[in-house]
């Protein structure tokens, strides 16, 4: 059903070339290899290592942590994933964006082998995640979005437990992170509200030491103050080269943190690139004051939406031809000028009214 | 006031319509009780002289009296069917009512349905009010199905209209208890079990006060004024009375405490639990230890204080037994009828067990359902050991159910000097285990590999029951009868052991859990 391609990767670590054939061997470099303990002594010095990291990403072709290719599945009539495709690359923060209903916790679930696909190559940290569940767990920590507690335990006998279960946890690690997020470990399951039972699933995948985080909606229910917590804690990951997927609808969370971004839509990726490289493809937002105002405004190739006022334009420009723009604005004496690049909110809006259509 | 019950229609609707199968399988299999045993006294007794015996020997004897209540008019089939079934009938309809008023009140408030409604236009008691309507319609629908199916048997008007009567107002007496009880805990498993709580103590007073000399005292539970209808020979109407004034004054005492309390709170707070966590939760089977560990007590102690005291009474029963006519006739001469008596409280005990058994092991398919397995499942644990651990409770337990239920007997029947060893209850006891083991092995199989059809382990379990307890006196055929798994189990002590059946039994119910563990390797796991 799931296929397995068998390649090589090359990666750098500590100046070290570790060369790995094939599927088998490179979940056993994430058991017993020499990977996890380079990376914890890495994470001493998070602002070195992300140097470093940055440059040689660019040098050296890198594996990815997540990959699918033509993943369907079906639940009964409804196709819940519809040939997605999902690449992300070892060490980055990928955004993976979509409406409800759009198949991003499917996915998760296929990622995680709770769910089999009906077709596709899903390859996790190089593992087929259905048949090596248990040593590709070992590498990864996984907070739901609707997360459900035991009545008869505590939260800190929750986050213990699941520590536990993933090989043990830091104790530090886990009352560094309670205080952070204010979080009382001592209530039971079903006296936490919503906002806390996510926290007590955060708490417990970020307090473990692994190479993968897998997040879905983790920041629903938090409130403003433990959003930018969470912030922080991803960008710190960011330092320790671990991979975190993050599936989300909280637009500005994913731009503050993500380096990529997928965009799901009906249980396929519609768009997936950098923010950068998203907000080239598309428009961007300017409000100008001219001395003369062009009668042509609205037939200028390249340039949407044109709204005058008076001697004020507001319109959208495609980005790539925002020189040429702006060159025949300032033919007509440009007096004030304010630009705005697209937000992901203003990505995400237009590709689904786009498609809707 | 009437604001304070806006929307009280709309949410009876609702709720009867969530609750129409499941409440129309209690209502038809509580009324099956009384019915088929007003239907088969004719063949059970069908002489006089018969009918003569039954009654001098069964009427004055404490030990009938303690389990079933005191016996009155035998020679007719409705005061038998009234003395014989009129207290486990009203047991029945009391589960019934409490768990449909904490389903519709405590359980939808704790997982946050009740606010989506409350923040509607919904009166502050349409709640309780229709949780209590929806308990209580249950209760007069098997208050008149069991009239009409006695009508159906033959019984005379009055006497079904009194039987009808006083178990419907039992019903609707601990539907009040509960609709206290869901005030006082903060969480439907809290309510449940002050409420099922309150149901044991009322039928331990009822026991103690009609065995012993301190008669009164039955008069103190609301299961003791079923029996003091004296149904199908005196008709006691005004008992009636003192249930439905309970009842109301219960229903105030809730609506007090509805109108004082907090939303989504009870008047016992929440305890708080331990920072972090002991050595022993460190793995699935620690976290199922947590998790089956209160209610494996529960039914421990539970069988274990069933066990004293019908074993307390076992020597009594059987002398009673063996010097009727009737024992006689039935069964021959030359049996231990104190053995006889055992053996069937043994094999009652292993249904109850397998009830147990069942429930532990749906443990597993709710973990599922309500999402926490995903959380445990996305670390280095295999669905074999995450789903092992909660069979291991349900095989385990529900043996240790069954041996601490037969080993409690024993040992009272020994010290009240019936004729029996604890060691042959004990083997009685045991026994039961491969017959249980099979019953929980098939709700695995379900829950691996039909699980949307898990809770066929109910039907399955009750269907046991009355092949077993009602098969032979129905006269179903054999065919019928092999389908129970307790008729392949050997009847201790006295009988002879069956090892054919006995590893039979056993080669099934590991082929099921097998079923079970491959399912649930295989298959999506669904929330």
């Amino acid at each position: 059903m799931v296929r397995r391609r068998s390649y090589v990767t090359h990666r750098r670590v500590r100046g070290t070339r570790l060369r790995t054939r094939g599927v088998s061997a490179a979940i056993a470099r994430g058991r017993a290899g020499p990977d996890p303990r380079v990376l914890r002594r890495r994470s001493a010095f998070p602002h070195i290592v992300c140097g470093a990291d940055r440059r040689s990403a660019r040098r050296l072709p890198l594996s990815n942590a997540i990959s699918i290719r033509g993943l369907h599945k079906s639940f009964g009539a409804t196709h819940a994933l519809d040939g997605l495709d999902l690449e992300v690359t070892t060490g980055e923060v990928h955004g993976f964006v979509g409406p409800n209903g759009s198949g991003k916790s499917t996915t998760i679930r296929v990622l995680l082998g709770l769910l089999r696909a009906d077709q596709g190559e899903v390859t996790l940290l190089g593992g087929d995640p259905w048949r090596d569940t248990v040593t590709l767990h070992r590498r990864l920590a996984y907070v739901p979005g609707e997360v459900s507690l035991w009545p008869q335990l505590s939260g800190g006998e929750a986050i213990d437990l699941l520590g536990r279960l993933r090989g043990g946890f830091d104790p530090a690690r886990k009352t560094e992170l309670l205080e952070r997020f204010d979080l009382d470990p001592t209530k039971t399951g079903r006296s936490y509200s919503k906002g806390n039972r996510q926290k007590v699933a955060l708490v417990a995948a970020l307090a473990s030491d692994v190479e993968l985080l897998i997040l879905d909606e983790p920041t629903s229910g938090l409130d403003p103050l433990m959003e930018s917590v969470f912030q922080q804690c991803i960008e710190e990951t960011k330092g320790q080269r671990r991979t975190v997927l993050l599936s989300s609808h909280i637009l500005s969370e994913v731009e503050a943190l993500c380096d990529r971004v997928s965009i799901l839509r009906q249980g396929r990726v519609v768009q997936r690139d950098s923010l950068e490289e998203l907000r080239r493809v598309t428009r961007t937002n300017i409000v100008a004051t001219l001395e003369r105002m062009p009668s042509d405004l609205a037939a200028w190739p390249a340039v949407h939406n044109v709204r005058v006022h008076d001697k004020r334009v507001r319109c959208d420009v495609e980005t790539p031809a925002l020189n040429d723009v702006m060159g025949r604005l300032v033919a007509c004496g440009l007096i004030s000028l304010v630009t705005q690049p697209p937000t992901l909110e203003e990505l995400f809006l237009r590709e689904y009214s786009e498609n809707a259509t | 006031m009437t604001d304070a019950f806006t929307g009280f229609w709309v949410l009876l609707r609702h709720a009867v319509r969530l609750d129409r199968i499941r409440l129309v399988a209690w209502v038809l299999g509580i009324t099956f009780i009384p019915m088929v045993t007003y239907a088969t006294y004719d063949r059970l007794y069908p002489t006089l002289a018969d009918r003569l015996s039954l009654s001098v020997t069964l009427e004055s004897n404490p030990a009938f009296a303690l389990l079933l209540g005191p016996a009155a008019n035998l020679g007719e089939a409705g005061g038998y069917t009234a003395w014989r079934t009129i207290v486990i009938t009203a047991v029945f309809l009391a589960v019934m009512s409490i768990l449909t008023v904490v389903r519709h009140t405590r359980t939808d408030e704790e997982s946050g349905r009740t606010e989506l409604l409350a923040a509607g236009s919904v009166g502050r008691f349409a709640f309780l009010a229709s949780g209590m309507a929806t308990a209580g319609l249950a209760c007069c629908l098997t208050g008149i199905a069991i009239v009409i199916g006695l009508l159906a048997s033959g019984a005379d008007l009055s006497g079904a209209i009194a039987y009808g009567a006083a178990v419907t107002v039992a019903g609707l007496v601990f539907a009040a208890v509960a609709a206290v009880a869901v005030q006082i805990g903060s969480f439907g498993r809290t309510a449940i079990s002050l409420s099922v709580g309150a149901l044991a103590l009322a039928y331990l007073v009822r026991a103690w006060g009609d065995a012993s000399s301190y008669s009164w005292l039955t008069w103190l539970s609301p299961l003791g004024w079923t029996e003091k209808v004296q149904a199908f020979s005196r008709n006691v109407w005004w008992t009636f009375a003192l249930s439905i004034v309970v009842a109301i004054v219960l229903v105030a005492i809730a609506v007090v405490l509805v109108a004082r309390r907090d939303f989504g709170r009870g008047l016992l707070a929440a305890h708080h639990g331990p920072a972090d966590a002991a050595p022993s939760l460190s793995g699935t089977f620690g976290l199922s230890w947590r998790l089956h560990r209160g209610r494996l007590a529960g039914w421990v102690l539970g069988l274990g204080a069933y066990g004293a005291i019908v074993g307390s009474v076992a020597q009594s029963v059987g002398s009673v037994i063996a010097h009727s006519q009737l024992g006689l006739r039935f069964l021959g001469s030359g049996h231990n009828f104190v053995e006889l008596y055992l053996a069937e409280i043994i094999n009652l005990m292993g249904i109850v067990a397998a009830v147990y058994g069942i429930q532990a092991v749906l443990c597993a398919r709710s973990e599922e359902t309500e999402g926490r397995v995903e959380e445990l499942l996305s670390t280095p644990l295999t669905r074999q050991r995450w789903f092992g651990s909660h069979l291991v409770f349900a095989l385990v337990g529900s043996a240790l159910v069954v041996i601490i239920g037969g080993v409690s007997t024993g040992i009272t029947a020994q010290a009240a000097g019936a004729s029996t060893s604890v060691g042959a209850v004990f083997a009685a006891s045991l026994v039961q285990v491969p017959a249980i083991w099979l019953i929980v092995g098939a709700t695995a199989a379900l829950i691996g590999a039909a699980p949307r059809a898990s809770y066929l382990g109910w039907p399955i379990i009750a269907a046991t029951f009355v092949i077993s307890f009602f098969g032979p006196l129905l006269k179903l055929p054999h065919i019928v009868l092999d389908l129970s798994a307790f008729t392949h189990v050997p009847h201790l002590p006295g009988g002879s052991i069956d090892a054919v059946g006995m590893i039979t039994l056993g080669v099934v119910a590991a082929a099921l859990i097998a079923v079970g563990m491959v399912g649930i390797r295989r298959r999506s796991i669904l929330s």
